[in-house]
């Protein structure tokens, strides 16, 4: 353990040391001077880029759950290795997501205001009640693998009795929650332009995150191989490619059938920006992954399971940015771009919470590839180790 | 445009990834070669054939018969999955008496041993000697001993044929409730019951290795 | 069936003179913002405008829906209806999440960006002057009546008679009555509203209406959701017990059976 290796640079520490000194620097502006001063948001569109990456961080944290009620509640052994990892993304997507809102919050002194506050008739507070639950759900679904860490075996077993009653708390606060960022736009028909509108939208959220979560899984099973040489198992991925095909199958179909009994269809042909983005989105994010994942061969190619999955988060950012912010553009009679600010602490955020992974990989037993298995297997023989390491 | 932006950005810092990648002369685990994922797990069932003419003895070791009186010896292949790391030890001197009950030999596993009983009461006759004896590719194949056995009792409880891989299987099942048992990390042995390969088999017997006594007491009594 | 007090305000009478506005900054303390009234726009610190379209001007201001997007949407209760049917703001309970301003179908709440402990303005019906029994600072104003401040009943009458003695000068309708729920500002006019900025084709439902229908689900959600995942967890887990001992079961009669046959091989 060369502890101080970390110090050492390479191309991406550089970058990422870059992005967060001015990230750094964009929140103190952020905090100092107001959301006027650092952000390009207005009157008629008072929801950027922060909220947009709200809705992908907590999409693309939804492997936590999924996974997580098809190992445990429908016992699905098969997937029991991606739990770990799935909880751990869910985790960290959360917490982004918590640091973004409370940098996005005008008042961000108050933002405990809804715990004593009710308003039960809204969405936000609903969503603000199911994160609160669920994060907790996520502290308790990691909390073994930490103590695993400092052999604690009393609390684990305290906490394995109420496992189940646990898991099935984090599956029904994340459908909910992940439903109603679609129910966010309910109140706005007016507003969102009328390709994302639907009185569905609820469903759609809920449905595509399913597809965007596992992908998220896969994508990170190869970030994880990239950087700590780890070996991808190919017969659970390939699992979960089959799961996301199905799901994006579902997707199609349901937008498919909405558009055509809410007489959509018409706005596919009148060309604007947002027909060229929907046409891109539902290209790139549903058709083309589902051309690849439907052959079989393919799905079990490495190569193509790691595009697919970027194509499906890539869909998927395109949609949330769409719902968003495209689809309110034109309502809002101005065009929309994020200011420095905006962009240097969002990019800081999604540095911090990839060292974030980097460090709990590294730490504690997530991914059961072969280097996190000898780490375990050197701590059983050597107990007392326990060190953190930061770095290789 | 916004939307459009983020995708980019996202693309882009995956492609400038792969250059990096390139540049330091390594290739992405997406696009390297794909290999033979190794697919054998050490419980996996199906993988177990008991050649006929053997018997196993529930300290797991297999008799073959070579002649009136006279029996190879070797280890099952439950034991040798158990451990890909050990050794044996301390033979008995050839014209040694045994005892049913007997340790007739030790298996050293990291820096612990293992005693192995002998099922039956005997005389030995010849031991292996050559160096490919640690090196178990065939347990079946490979013997360790041969002994001269005056008399094979019935209670020694000998399996054979489909009843012995029926049992076989049944002590892969054990050995997976033990590693459970005395894992105190269930989920992640839960990720080497369910998933083949080779790090899975070093978890497990890590586990094993640090709880031998109580896998002699389980699974070595006769 | 509408209490409360209201704004009727009348295209045709409305002379673009400014006063309301002037009368409004001054009423709420509010800077300066534009050397052009008519050019104004809704911003932090202007919370009424009258706006020129041709020969006509169109004042736009919160509209106090009956069934308000805003108090709907608000997570912390910030907006609230109070006894005269104005919508208003307690800046002490906002966390500054700015959904209402997302929410509203008139568009009308503003956000002091400029400052580091932000609020949320829009019109309140000055209702400091009207517990004090009097009128809005606007109506007080208004030289021509064409903003007009009183009962909602009275309102809704007087506009109904307007539009039936003048049927050739106005276009017969009144906007705000309906829209979206309907509020306690009406406006009627000679032309189509959409023609004056006021925002058309809003449907008569109120617009929480929308939300409701899918945050109506969510105890069946809740409740569905348990029962089913529980089964589930139940019936697999008993599936895979059976399942192993079934096998078990196998294993002991087969040993029983076969008995002690093949040791007379040995
Ligand atoms: S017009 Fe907008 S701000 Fe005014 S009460 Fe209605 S929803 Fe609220
Ligand atoms: S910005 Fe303030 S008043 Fe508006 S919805 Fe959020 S908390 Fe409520
Ligand atoms: S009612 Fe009061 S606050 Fe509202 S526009 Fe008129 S003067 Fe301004």
């Amino acid at each position: 353990m060369k502890s101080y290796d970390f110090l050492k640079p390479s191309f991406w520490k550089i970058i990422s040391a870059i992005i967060i000194i001015g990230g750094l620097y964009s929140t103190y502006n952020r905090f100092a001077h107001g959301l006027g001063a650092s952000t390009n948001l207005y009157d008629t569109g008072p929801w950027g880029l922060w909220i947009g990456f709200d809705f992908l961080g907590v999409g693309l944290a939804a492997a936590g759950f999924t996974i997580a009620a098809t190992v445990h509640i429908f016992n699905i052994h098969k997937f029991e290795p991606i739990v770990r990892p799935a909880i751990l993304t869910a985790f960290i997507g959360y917490s982004l997501v918590v640091c973004l809102l409370i940098v996005d919050l005008g008042r961000p002194e108050n933002f405990w205001h809804p715990l004593i506050m009710w308003n039960v008739h809204s969405v936000m507070f609903e969503i603000t009640w199911c994160i609160i639950c669920y994060s907790t759900v996520l502290t308790l679904e990691f909390a073994p693998v930490v103590l695993e860490k400092y052999n604690l075996k009393k609390p684990i077993r305290i906490l394995k009795k109420f496992s189940i009653g646990v898991v099935i708390a984090g599956v029904i606060f994340s459908t909910l929650h992940q439903s109603s960022f679609g129910s966010l736009y309910l109140i706005v028909p007016g507003r969102l332009h009328p390709l994302w509108y639907s009185s569905l939208l609820p469903v759609h959220f809920f449905i595509s995150c399913i597809g965007a979560g596992l992908s998220m899984i896969i994508f990170e099973s190869f970030l994880n191989a990239r950087a700590f040489n780890t070996s991808i198992r190919m017969n659970i991925l390939s699992g979960l490619a089959f799961a996301i095909l199905i799901d994006l199958i579902l997707e199609f179909i349901l937008k498919l059938t909405e558009f055509i009994a809410a007489g959509k269809l018409i706005y596919l042909t009148i060309p604007s920006t947002e027909a060229y983005l929907f046409y891109l989105e539902v290209f790139i994010g549903t058709l083309l992954p589902v051309y690849i994942l439907s052959n079989k061969k393919l799905r079990e190619d490495r190569k193509w399971l790691f595009i697919s999955s970027v194509l499906v988060i890539s869909g998927f950012i395109l949609d949330r940015m769409n719902v968003s912010i495209t689809g309110v553009a034109a309502s809002s009679g101005k065009n929309y771009f994020p200011s420095f600010d905006e962009i240097s602490i969002t990019l800081m955020l999604v540095v911090l919470a990839i060292l974030a992974f980097r460090f709990v990989v590294k730490n504690f037993p997530v991914f059961t590839g072969e280097k996190s298995l000898q780490i375990i297997g050197r701590e059983r023989s050597a107990k007392n180790s326990k060190q953190l390491i930061v770095s290789e | 445009m916004v939307a459009l932006s983020v995708v980019l950005t996202f693309l882009f810092v995956i492609l400038i990834d792969m250059l990096v990648l390139k540049f330091q002369g390594k290739t992405h685990p997406a696009f390297e070669n794909s290999f033979v994922e190794d697919t054998v797990s050490i419980f996996d069932d199906a993988k177990i054939v008991i050649p006929k003419n053997m018997f196993l003895s529930k300290s797991h070791i297999w008799l073959k018969k070579l002649s009136k009186g006279l029996y190879q010896i070797g280890i099952d292949n439950f034991l040798c999955k158990s451990f890909t790391n050990m050794s044996f030890n301390k033979f008995p001197e050839p014209g040694n008496k045994l005892k049913f009950g007997d340790a007739l030999f030790e298996y050293r596993v990291g820096n612990k041993t293992l005693k192995i009983l002998s099922p039956v009461d005997g005389i030995v006759s010849s031991i292996n000697k050559t160096e490919s004896r640690d090196k178990i590719i065939d347990p079946y194949s490979q013997w360790q001993v041969i002994i001269q056995a005056e008399r094979i009792d019935a209670q020694n409880n000998f399996l054979s044929g489909k009843k012995a891989a029926v049992w076989i299987k049944e002590e892969f099942k054990r050995l997976e409730d033990f590693v459970y048992a005395h894992s105190g990390n269930t989920e992640l042995v839960g990720a080497t019951m369910y998933d083949g390969g080779k790090p899975v088999e070093s978890v497990a017997e890590k586990i094993i290795e640090n709880y031998l006594e109580d896998f002699e007491k389980e699974f070595l009594k006769l | 069936m509408l209490n409360g007090k209201g704004i009727l305000f009348d295209v045709t009478l409305c002379i673009g003179c400014g006063a309301c506005y002037q009368a409004c900054k001054e009423e709420n303390d509010l800077p300066n913002t534009n050397k052009e009234y008519l050019k104004d726009h809704l911003s932090e610190n202007t919370l009424t405008i009258v706006e020129q379209y041709g020969d006509k001007y169109a004042r736009k201001l919160c509209m106090h829906c009956n069934e308000p997007s805003c108090v709907s949407v608000c997570p912390v209760g910030s907006f609230k209806k109070n006894e005269f049917g104005a919508v208003i703001y307690d800046k002490n309970k906002c966390i500054g999440c700015r959904y209402c301003m997302q929410a509203c179908p008139h568009k009308v709440p503003r956000y002091e960006w400029g400052k580091t402990q932000p609020r949320v303005r829009k019109c309140n019906l000055c209702s400091k002057r009207l517990k004090e029994g009097k009128l809005t600072a606007c109506a007080e104003a208004c030289p021509t009546e064409a903003t007009l401040f009183g009962d909602m009943e009275k309102l809704i009458e007087v506009a109904n008679s307007r539009l039936k003695n003048n049927p050739t000068k106005y276009y017969q309708h009144i906007y705000g009555l309906e829209e979206a729920g309907g509020g306690h500002v009406l406006v009627i006019s000679p032309m189509p509203f959409e023609q004056l900025g006021y925002t058309a084709m809003l449907p008569d439902k109120p617009m929480p209406e929308l939300t409701m229908r899918a945050m109506e689900k969510i105890p069946s959600v809740v409740a569905a959701g348990g029962i089913f995942l529980t089964t589930m967890y139940w019936l697999t887990k008993r599936k895979n017990q059976i399942a192993r001992e079934e096998k078990k079961q196998l294993f002991k009669s087969e040993n029983r059976n076969n008995g002690n046959k093949y040791h007379e091989e040995l």
